[in-house]
């Protein structure tokens, strides 16, 4: 009897060391919230760990929701690295004191747009939005690409254009401001309003248009342009163009989690990641890199036409920008309801 | 023992532990148990409820008034109940028509049938949305063959979705109320000249009452919890339970997110309180004489042919479904490019996810089982007070939305004492509480089979209670902790709704892989992916089709991912 207790305590105790056991053991790994296109955030990964030795367990997710994770979990990160976000949860995130200060030796040589000062975050080049088509589906309809954004108001495009929604993508939030910047804020707010009433709905991701357009679901889409290349090089029947108004663009930030038990892996890291390898490695996957003289892969060597932006106003006015298209485009807001946003909005601001 | 033997100071101590232990161990049993389900499965839940009037400034109502105010939020309350209502409507008719079939229909039909209603069962519900959009996607085998323009991202997808998901769940209600009516008031009704139209209208429908209202009740319940199929395809249609994922994941709003989850649970409880307590022992004993075979009476073609119509085209769906996600999963691009690969098949990320997947689930069965089966014993052998609320606990998981519980989860284990986000045991023991009631429904129906003299004629004979317990009731209740082992397995394997909020780096799980690329639209791997998990939950039911069989005890009459 006593046997037969010991005996299932036993296995008990060994079916919990086996299932901890990935964990107890894991000898030179980190685990990373990856903000990059799914395919990138493994190759990545996969990229890291030949050339440094280090694995990165990582998961995907939106900007969005990678700044939802950290602002719960802090001040106990469940990660050791935030490979790629936005500037503004970057800097606000700074602000907070949620990052480690880390001065990369082999970023030093590195143009300062693309680190912070005291070594807090990194940006690992940039990324834009394009504006994508489904070749095969537009020749059906006898349409042609759009070369402006203008263009996207035809009534045309009615249920056909697809785009990422603000409360989870970064790539949208990216889309939002460029439009904010290029036409001025009112007029900016009028033109997506009208772009809207086109607009069959919002995706999680920035990346989802890309494949919801490639596969021939809708027409058009505005999305990030991380997977584009890939997808055009699998076979998918996609176009993209950058209209004449030029795109915006992004940095995609880097930086190691506060209270990580890694220090040393991530920093192992974090000087990777400013090496020429993993420029020409970005560059190769169509990313703008943050050395110079690496032409990308999806533009080439020379800077497509960027939409002068203000990144700055960016982060400080991310709040505002947010809780704005909320109430365009997801939620009427009648005045008793902008009453009760207003107060929940004063009283975040002032924390 | 041999130390203790030793020492009889130490003797004496460690028997009057035993002798205490030997008296009061169900008790003991009863206690840690209770302990247990109230830190697992209360806690969270109590939780959610505290946060949606717990705001930084302490008790408020702002977060309800905020739900009330912005028209978003009530929208999503009552699109998520238009959804219920019109599932429940839809497969309360189709589920009646494959039942009746099944049932009553032609002898050749029947098993086909059956099969066919019972399939969507092994496969998660969510890979129904990745089906019709590679079939009635813009691009779909279906809208290029007729050169349809349908938009599948839309109220119509979400709705036809959450039918085929729930086809088996309607059918097996349905199909169980029908078996039970006594043949002969129908055969009656007909020898008296009664049309079949006339019988179906007035007999077999008015009996069938009672239990066709459970079946639809399950049915809406099951449907509004749901959360794969309304994320996957929603469009721009906000509902409950992907809205409550996208308040915490995209907007960190702990508060709304609670807000939003306790109004999904409201539906909920009222339902199980009238599933359990008001339907409870409802519906019509036919007492008529001896039920005495008669001859098979062919059904009349006013009736047949729409019922084969219904039956047929929603039958012609599902297996269509599965052979869509069949082929997506070795063509290079569905409808794209439809060249054969092995790429997704291959994909390492979504091995690994599936080996994750499987070592979780392995934890969740057994552990689950373990805990279901001292439940079931405790719930029926113990006599202490509180027995009822402890098996009204132990039931609760399996009505109450997954999203809650995975609210739930992330609020309550996120602080010490019980820092348990970012491990996997978090994920393992959510899931162990969510599916805990099949494990004890087994059990406690097993031990109704076995008179307790067993246990203490063993007693009386001088066995203490672990002599007890190992060599009679862990025998005794051997298939309960089987079936509930597997149970547990194939629902934690296809559960996507709770352990979304629960994954962490590193560690993908087949569901949430699944749930992640499909609405990226990367629907090759997201095929691929659910091939896989249908593979291993079809060798699951088997396993329990076997035992079934040997004991008695139906364990797929239950569902819920």
């Amino acid at each position: 009897m006593k046997y037969r207790l010991k005996t299932l305590v036993s296995i008990i105790i060994a079916f919990v060391l086996a299932v901890s056991a990935d964990s107890l053991f894991a000898a030179d790994s980190i685990n990373a919230y990856m903000g990059f296109s799914r395919e990138v955030n493994e190759a990545l990964a996969k990229r890291i760990q030949e050339k440094t030795g280090v694995e990165v367990k990582n998961i995907t997710l939106s900007w969005g929701e990678i700044w939802a994770r950290i602002k719960t979990e802090a001040p106990r990160f469940n990660a050791d690295m935030v490979l790629s976000f936005g500037a503004s949860e970057a800097i606000n995130g700074a602000k907070k004191g949620y990052y480690e200060s880390y001065v990369s030796p082999a970023w030093s040589d590195i143009d300062n747009a693309f680190k912070s000062p005291d070594g807090t975050y990194y940006a690992l080049g940039t990324f834009s939005f394009l504006l994508l088509g489904n070749k095969k589906k537009l020749a059906e309809k006898g349409y042609g690409m759009p070369m402006s954004y203008k263009e996207l108001l035809d009534p045309r495009w009615k249920g056909q254009i697809v785009m990422p929604s603000i409360r989870t993508s970064g790539t949208a939030f990216m889309i939002t401001y460029s439009f904010l910047q290029l036409y001025g804020e009112k007029k900016g707010w009028e033109y997506l309003e009208a772009l809207d009433r086109n607009i069959v709905f919002y995706t999680k991701s920035g990346n989802a248009p890309t494949d919801l357009v490639g596969r021939g679901e809708y027409l058009l889409g505005l999305g990030a342009d991380e997977n584009v290349l890939k997808r055009i090089n699998d076979g998918y029947p996609l176009a993209w163009s950058i209209p004449v108004e030029g795109i915006g663009y992004e940095g995609n930030y880097c930086t190691i989690l506060k209270g990580t038990k890694k220090l040393t892996l991530t920093k192992k890291v974090m000087d990777y990641l400013g090496s020429q390898d993993a420029s020409t490695f970005l560059a190769s996957m169509g990313y703008i890199p943050p050395r110079p003289g690496i032409p990308s892969a999806l533009y080439g060597a020379a800077k497509p036409n960027f939409i002068d932006l203000d990144h700055s106003w960016a982060v400080n006015n991310k709040r505002k920008v947010v809780k704005i298209w909320k109430s365009k485009f997801m939620m009427k807001e009648t005045a008793k309801a902008k009453k009760v946003g207003d107060q929940k909005e004063a009283k975040a601001a002032s924390q | 023992m041999t130390e203790v033997a030793i020492n009889p100071v130490n003797r004496g101590w460690w028997y009057s532990v035993r002798a205490y232990v030997n008296k009061n161990l169900v008790n003991i049993f009863a206690g840690g148990l209770f302990l247990v389900l109230a830190i697992f499965l209360v806690y969270p839940i109590a939780a959610v409820l505290i946060k949606s009037f717990w705001g930084d400034d302490g008790l408020t109502f702002d977060f309800y008034r905020e739900f009330f105010t912005y028209n978003f939020y009530y929208w999503s309350l009552i699109n998520t109940l238009i959804l219920g209502l019109s599932t429940m409507v839809i497969l309360l008719v189709v589920g009646f028509c494959f039942a009746y079939l099944t049932t009553r229909g032609p002898e050749w039909l029947r098993k086909p049938l059956k099969i066919v209603a019972l399939l969507p069962l092994a496969a998660p519900p969510y890979i129904f949305s990745i089906s019709l959009i590679t079939l009635f996607g813009r691009n779909g085998f279906i809208n290029n063959l007729f050169n349809f323009d349908f938009n599948i991202y839309s109220w119509v997808g979400v709705i036809a979705a959450q039918c085929l998901a729930f086809l088996p769940l309607s059918y097996m209600m349905i199909e169980n109320v029908l078996n039970s009516l006594n043949p002969s008031i129908e055969e009656t009704a007909a020898d008296m000249g009664a049309t079949e139209y006339k019988i179906i209208r007035s007999i077999t429908i008015p009996l069938a009452a009672p239990g066709l209202l459970k079946a639809a009740l399950l049915v809406f319940v099951m449907t509004i919890a749901e959360f794969g199929n309304p994320a996957i395809l929603g469009g721009r249609t906000p509902f409950l339970a992907p809205d409550t994922y996208l308040m915490i994941t995209g907007e960190g709003d702990f508060n709304m997110a609670s807000v939003l989850s306790v109004i999904l649970i409201l539906p909920c409880v009222v339902i199980f309180v009238l599933h359990n307590y008001v339907l409870k022992g409802k519906g019509y004993a036919t007492i008529v004489g001896k039920a005495t075979p008669t001859e098979k009476k062919e059904i009349i073609p006013g009736i047949k042919i729409p019922f084969m119509i219904i039956t047929f085209a929603v039958g012609l769906l599902v297996v269509m479904s599965f052979v869509v996600i069949l082929v997506g999963s070795f063509v290079k691009i569905v409808g794209v490019d439809n060249t054969f690969v092995m790429d997704h098949i291959v994909n390492t990320q979504s091995n690994t996810a599936i080996y994750n997947s499987i070592k979780v689930s392995l934890a969740a069965g057994f552990f689950g089982a373990i805990v279901g089966t001292l439940l079931a014993y405790v719930i029926m052998r113990g006599k202490f007070f509180g027995r009822h609320a402890m098996e009204m606990m132990a039931l609760s998981g399996f009505a109450l939305p997954g999203t809650v519980i995975g609210v739930g989860y992330i609020i309550a284990f996120n602080n010490p004492p019980f820092l348990l986000t970012g491990t996997i045991w978090i994920i393992i023991l959510n899931c162990v509480f969510r599916f805990l009631a099949v494990g004890v429904e087994a059990g406690i129906s097993k031990l109704h089979q076995i008179s307790i003299e067993i246990e203490e004629a063993s007693a009386d004979l001088g066995a203490d209670f672990l002599t007890i317990f190992f060599r009679i009731i862990l025998p005794i209740m051997f298939s309960a902790f089987i079936a509930g082992f597997i149970y547990t397995f194939m629902t934690t394997m296809m559960s996507l709704s709770s352990v979304i909020f629960l994954v962490t780096p590193g560690f993908d799980l087949a569901s949430v892989y699944i749930y992640l690329t499909a609405q990226l639209g990367e629907l090759g791997l997201a095929s691929a992916t659910t091939v896989k998990v249908i593979f291993i939950v079809a060798i699951g039911m088997g396993i329990l089709k076997i035992i079934a069989r040997k004991t008695g005890f139906d364990v797929s009459k239950k569902q819920g991912a």
